[in-house]
C-alpha cells in the first residue's frame, strides 16, 4: 500500500490507496453519516447517505462514499449546498415512516439514526403517511420492531457474513419491503439462536431491533462505560461495562482496537455476567461464618505449618493474583498446580473468523506466563488429583472463580486442610475448612489477562463484590502483607515486570496498557452517536476501579 | 399470416423484424431458408478480435436505452480478462415496452444467432437468458428453439424471473435476479468518467444485453455491415423498433430508420395519430421516465438518439429511450398520469436503496392527494422539490431518478394543471367512450 494524497474542501489528506474511502474520511474526523454502512461489513451503498461531491475533470457529482475506494489525486466536497441539499432529502425520506418519538425510544441518545437527524436535518418534514409495521419476535432476547426499521440491512448481511446463519432476509419490494426470518417466527423455535445474536442490538442504527425490557433500563447518558475484558473465554474480545445508579447495566463490544475480534461479541460475553447463581455471601471458618480476620489468621497459619502444601491456581485468576498467589506458594514451600476449563467440544469459529475459544479460562495463557516468568514448576490437575488420592498432601488452597460451573474435578479426604476462595461453594469442596468468596471475574476483577493470542490486556472492575465477598486481588494481598494494606494491582504488577527479564510482562507497565486499550476511537460504529458522545466526553469511559 | 397489429408500411424500414410475417419463421429450418444462421457462419470463421472489429466498424449501439457502443463493451470484457457468461436482458420492465420479447416470440433464431455471435466474441461458454416469466409464449419460443439447434460450443439457459423489476436499473439487476432471484441492482462504484463495470456473476465476469440489440448482430453479420451503410444517423446506424402504445389510432411495433423523420412522423404518420376529435395532448417517448414530456409543438425533434444524448450536438435534449413511445390526447390529465406513473414505480421500486423506496411511495401519496384535491400547496412544494433533487447520482440505479425526472417532466409541462389541482380537482373532461379512458399505457 502507498500512501497518496487527496483532496477533502480543499484540505490535503494523506491516505493509503486502496483504502475504503469512507472510513478514510471517518478516521479524519469528518462528520459523514452512513446508516447503513458498518466497517465490518458488505457495503450495498442503499442510505445514500455517505455522500460527497467528487471533482473530476469532467464536471462535478455526487457519489456515495462507503463503496469507494481512494485514488491518488481525488478531489472530494463535503461542506457543499449540493452535498447538504442531497442530504437533506435524504433524511426528510429516512423520516417519512420512522416514528419520531426519540423521547420514548430505548435507544435515544446512541441512535445513529438520531445523530444523523439531529446533525443534517432542518427541523421540517413531509413525513404524511401512516406509520405501520409490528413487532416481531426474532429470538429469546431480541425483537425486531419493524415501524422504526430503516431497512439498512446491517443485520441481514450479519447473519450472512459474520454468523454464517442466514437467518434473515429482506421479503417484499418497494415500500412494502420488511425484515424478515428465513425460517418463519413462532414462540417454540425462534429463528436466531445462535451464539453472536446480541450483536444484531448493537448493529441496529434505528433502534429497530431491542432487546425485550430495554425500555426499563436507564438511557445512554446516564451510563458510565467502563472498558474490560470478557472472561467467557481465551478470546480477549474487548467489552465495555455499561453502569447506571451503581449497577452494571449491561456489557458490550468495545470494538475500538485492532486487539479485539471485530466490532463483536458472543452472547456468552454479552449476558454472561448475568449469570443467575447462589454467590458465597461471607467467609466461613469449618461451616461458621466469621470474619475476614479471623479466616486469613486462620489460612496463614495453618499454610505455613504444613509439611506438604499445594496451591492450586485457576484461569479465571489475573496475572496480579497469580503472582502474589505464586509467591505466597514460595512462601509456604506449597507446590503449584493449575486447573484448566477445556470445552471437549474444543473452538466454535464462525465464517467470518469469529472464535469462541475451547479454552474457558480467560487468563489460562497469563497462568503460565506469570510461572514462567518466575521460574516455577506447574503441576497439572492428574497430577494433583494423584496427589490427593496417595494422601501425600496435608494443605491445599484452591482458587475457582468461574461464573458458569467450570471447576476442578477433585477428590478430598479428610485430614486434609482446603482454603477454598470462590464464588460459589464448589461441590467437591463440600467439607471445605476455609471457604473464602470472591469477586467475579465480568465485572468485580482488575487486574490484566493475557488472552490466547498472548496479548495482554487490562481487566477492569466496574462494581465491588456482594456483602462480605472480596476481590481476589484483596484476600491475596492480605494473606501476603500479613493484614490490611495499600498494595494495588498495579503496584503488583510492577514487581512482575520487574522480576521478568523477558517474556510478555517485561517492560510494561499500566500507564501503557491503558494507552493501548483507551476506547472512545472514532471507528467504533463510524462517526455514530455514542462515540460522539464518547469524544465529547459527555460519556466518560474511564478506569471505574482507580476513581474508586 | 402473422401481422402485428398496427404496422403500416409507410416509412418502415424492418432490420431487426425482418422476415417477421414469415409463416413458422420461428423454426430452424424456416429460418435457415430465409438467410439465417449465415451471420454466425461468418461470426465462426473470424478471430473473437476480427469479430470485435468488424462489429466496431457498423456503429452498433445497445438498444436498451443506455446508447453504448457494443463493441466498447467487448473490448472492455476482453481487456478484463475471461468472460464467463453472457446474458441476454428479456426483462423489459418499462410499461408499454413489448419489443423483445416479440422478439422473442417471433424471432427466437435471430436472437439466438445474435447470442451465439456475442458469446463468441467475449468468450462466454454460457448464456442466460433473464425473461419475466411473465412472457409465456416467448419463453415457450424460446425454449423450442433453444432446443433445435443445440450445440456443444455454448450452452444457452432459460431463467425465467417474477417481477415487477425496477426500471433503468443496469446490468447488475439480471445478475442479481439470477443469482439471488431478488431484482435488486448492486451499487455501481465505478470511478468519475469510467464506464461501469461489467457485473460478475457467480463471481465471474459477465457480459449482459438488451435482446434487440444482440437482433441486429445475424444481419449485420451476413450482410458484413450492409445493412448500416445507408444509415441516416451517423451517431446511433440502423434502426430502431419503437412500441408506441396509449391513445392513438394505431399502436403498434414501428420499425423505422434512426435519422430519418421526427416524432411526429411517427406518432402521427405510423401510428395515426389521435382519434377523431381529439388532439395530441404529450407524448412520453422514453416511457415512464421521459423528460420532457412532448407537448404537440415538441413533436418535430428528430428520431435520432445521438441528437437527444449530447446537447452539444444539436438543441434538443432530454431521454431518448428504449423505444416505449407512450400517447396521450387532450382527454387524459397529467396529474393522474403523474400519480399513475408514480404509483408504477413506488410498486416496481425493489426497496433497497432509500430515496427510491421512500421517495417514490410518497410521491405516489402525494399525487393521489393531488388528484383527488385534498392536496395542500405544500404538498405540491414537496413534490415539486423531490423530483428536482432525486437525480441520478442520489439513487442506487436509475429507477428512482426515472420516477423523479418523469414526474418532474410533468410538472413542468403543466404547472397550471398542477396548480389547478389544489383548488377543486381537474378541469380534464375525459372521454369515457374509451375502455380505459384514463389510461396511456398499454400492456403487451
Amino acid at each position: 500500500m502507498t500512501t497518496v494524497t487527496i483532496q477533502v474542501d480543499g484540505e490535503a489528506l494523506e491516505a493509503e490507496e486502496g483504502s475504503n474511502l469512507l472510513m478514510v474520511l471517518l478516521d479524519a474526523g469528518h462528520v459523514v453519516p452512513h446508516p447503513c454502512f458498518h466497517p465490518d461489513l458488505s457495503a450495498p451503498a442503499s442510505c445514500r447517505m455517505c455522500l460527497a461531491l467528487e471533482q473530476g475533470l469532467g464536471g462535478k457529482r455526487l457519489i456515495t462514499t462507503c463503496n469507494r475506494i481512494v485514488v491518488p489525486g481525488q478531489r472530494l466536497r463535503l461542506q457543499d449546498p449540493q452535498v447538504e441539499s442531497a442530504r437533506g432529502g435524504l433524511v426528510d425520506d429516512v423520516l417519512l415512516r420512522h416514528p419520531p418519538q426519540c423521547s420514548v425510544c430505548e435507544r435515544t441518545g446512541e441512535c445513529e439514526l438520531q445523530e444523523v437527524i439531529s446533525e443534517q436535518g432542518d427541523d421540517t418534514t413531509r413525513a404524511t403517511l401512516a406509520h405501520s409495521g409490528e413487532r416481531v419476535e426474532l429470538g429469546p432476547r431480541l425483537v425486531l420492531d419493524r415501524q422504526r426499521c430503516i431497512l439498512c440491512t446491517r443485520c441481514v448481511r450479519f447473519e450472512a457474513e459474520i454468523s454464517g446463519s442466514h437467518g434473515l432476509t429482506v421479503s417484499g419490494s418497494g415500500a412494502d419491503a420488511v425484515i424478515d426470518t428465513c425460517a418463519g417466527t413462532s414462540e417454540q423455535q425462534h429463528p436466531l439462536r445462535h451464539e453472536l445474536s446480541g450483536n444484531l442490538l448493537d448493529l441496529c442504527p434505528a433502534g429497530a431491533l431491542v432487546e425485550p425490557g430495554e425500555q426499563f433500563r436507564p438511557p445512554a447518558w446516564q451510563m458510565t462505560g467502563v472498558s474490560s475484558v470478557c472472561p467467557g473465554c481465551a478470546s480477549g474480545c474487548a467489552t465495555r461495562t455499561d453502569m447506571a445508579a451503581g449497577k452494571v447495566q449491561r456489557v458490550k463490544p468495545r470494538g475500538d482496537g485492532e486487539d479485539t475480534q471485530g466490532y463483536w461479541l458472543c452472547d456468552t460475553g454479552r449476558y454472561g455476567w448475568q449469570a443467575e447463581i447462589k454467590r458465597l455471601q461471607a467467609p466461613e471458618l469449618l461451616g461458621q461464618v466469621v470474619q475476614w480476620d479471623v479466616v486469613l489468621a486462620e489460612v496463614a497459619e495453618r499454610m505455613e505449618q504444613a509439611r506438604n502444601a499445594a496451591v492450586l491456581l485457576s484461569p479465571y485468576q489475573s496475572n496480579e493474583e497469580i503472582f502474589l498467589l505464586a509467591n505466597l506458594a514460595l512462601r509456604w514451600k506449597a507446590d503449584l498446580f493449575f486447573w484448566e476449563a477445556q470445552d471437549p467440544d474444543g473452538d466454535l469459529s464462525f465464517p467470518s473468523g469469529f472464535t469462541i475459544s475451547g479454552q474457558r479460562g480467560p487468563n489460562h495463557a497469563g497462568l503460565a506466563a506469570v510461572t514462567a516468568a518466575l521460574q516455577l514448576p506447574l503441576g497439572d490437575e492428574a497430577h494433583l488429583a494423584a496427589l490427593l488420592r496417595d494422601k501425600k498432601l496435608d494443605a491445599l488452597y484452591a482458587v475457582g472463580g468461574s461464573q458458569h460451573g467450570e471447576g476442578p474435578q477433585l477428590r478430598t479426604s479428610a485430614g486434609l486442610f482446603l482454603a477454598v476462595q470462590d464464588l460459589t461453594q464448589p461441590g467437591w469442596a463440600a467439607d471445605a475448612s476455609v471457604v473464602m468468596p470472591c469477586g467475579s471475574c465480568w465485572t468485580e476483577k482488575d487486574g490484566t489477562f493475557i488472552d490466547r493470542h498472548q496479548r495482554l490486556q487490562r481487566v477492569r472492575a466496574a462494581i465491588q463484590p456482594p456483602a462480605e465477598a472480596r476481590a481476589d486481588f484483596w484476600i491475596l494481598a492480605a494473606l501476603w502483607h500479613g493484614g490490611p494494606n495499600r498494595d494495588s494491582p498495579d503496584q503488583a504488577f510492577s514487581r512482575l515486570a520487574r522480576s521478568s527479564a523477558e517474556g510478555p510482562f517485561a517492560g510494561v507497565d499500566y500507564g501503557i496498557l491503558e494507552h493501548q486499550s483507551s476506547p472512545a476511537r472514532s471507528v467504533a460504529y463510524g462517526g455514530g452517536w455514542s462515540s460522539h458522545l464518547q469524544r465529547r466526553g459527555l460519556i466518560a469511559v474511564e478506569d471505574h476501579a482507580k476513581r474508586q | 399470416m402473422l401481422c402485428l397489429p398496427g404496422i403500416a408500411e409507410m416509412d418502415e424500414r424492418r432490420i431487426l423484424f425482418e422476415g417477421i410475417d414469415i409463416p413458422d419463421i420461428d423454426r430452424a429450418p424456416t429460418y435457415a431458408d430465409h438467410g439465417g444462421f449465415e451471420g454466425l457462419r461468418r461470426a465462426q470463421s473470424m478471430s473473437p478480435l476480427a469479430l470485435t472489429d468488424a462489429v466496431a466498424a457498423t456503429g452498433l449501439r445497445g438498444r436498451g436505452g443506455a446508447w453504448r457502443l457494443v463493441a466498447d463493451r467487448w473490448r472492455q470484457a476482453q481487456a478484463h480478462g475471461e468472460t464467463d457468461y453472457l446474458i441476454v436482458d428479456l426483462l423489459e420492465s418499462d410499461p408499454g415496452r413489448f419489443r423483445d420479447r416479440k422478439l422473442a416470440e417471433r424471432q427466437p433464431h435471430r436472437l439466438l444467432e445474435g447470442a451465439r455471435i456475442a458469446a463468441r466474441a467475449v468468450g462466454a461458454a454460457t448464456v442466460y437468458t433473464c425473461i419475466d416469466s411473465a412472457a409465456v409464449r416467448a419463453r415457450q419460443s424460446l425454449l423450442q428453439a433453444i432446443e433445435e439447434t443445440r450445440d456443444e460450443s455454448v450452452a444457452i439457459h432459460v431463467h425465467p424471473v417474477a417481477g415487477p423489476f425496477p426500471l433503468a436499473a443496469g446490468d447488475s439487476l439480471v445478475v442479481e435476479l439470477i443469482e439471488s432471484g431478488r431484482a435488486e441492482p448492486r451499487a455501481q462504484d465505478h470511478a468519475y468518467g469510467e464506464a461501469p463495470q461489467l457485473p460478475r456473476l457467480f463471481d465471474k465476469q459477465a457480459v449482459v444485453h438488451t435482446a434487440s440489440t444482440l437482433g441486429y448482430l445475424p444481419s449485420l453479420l451476413a450482410t458484413a455491415g450492409e445493412v448500416f451503410q445507408s444509415a441516416s444517423s451517423s451517431w446511433a446506424p440502423g434502426t430502431q423498433a419503437f412500441c408506441v402504445s396509449g391513445l392513438v389510432r394505431r399502436p403498434g411495433l414501428y420499425e423505422v430508420e434512426l435519422g430519418d423523420g421526427t416524432v411526429r412522423d411517427l406518432v402521427e404518420g405510423l401510428a395515426g395519430g389521435a382519434r377523431t376529435e381529439r388532439a395530441i395532448k404529450f407524448v412520453l417517448h422514453a416511457g415512464y421516465g421521459s423528460f420532457p414530456a412532448l407537448l404537440e409543438q415538441d413533436l418535430d425533434r428528430p428520431l435520432d438518439p445521438g441528437l437527444w444524448a449530447d446537447p452539444a450536438a444539436g438543441e434538443v435534449s432530454g431521454s431518448f429511450g428504449g423505444g416505449s413511445v407512450l400517447v396521450a390526447d387532450d382527454s387524459v390529465c397529467a396529474v393522474h398520469t403523474a400519480q399513475r406513473i408514480a404509483r408504477s414505480f413506488a410498486d416496481s421500486s425493489c426497496g433497497k436503496c432509500l430515496p427510491c423506496r421512500e421517495g417514490t411511495n410518497w410521491l405516489a401519496a402525494a399525487l393521489g392527494r393531488l388528484e383527488q384535491g385534498e392536496a395542500e400547496a405544500s404538498d405540491l412544494d414537496w413534490i415539486i422539490e423531490r423530483c428536482a433533487t432525486l437525480t441520478p447520482d442520489l439513487s442506487l440505479c436509475g429507477h428512482g431518478s426515472s420516477a423523479a425526472a418523469g414526474i418532474g417532466a410533468l410538472c413542468g409541462a403543466f404547472a397550471d394543471e398542477f396548480a389547478n389541482h389544489l383548488d377543486g380537482g381537474c378541469s380534464v373532461i375525459k372521454d369515457l367512450s374509451m375502455k380505459v379512458p384514463d389510461s396511456i399505457h398499454v400492456r403487451y
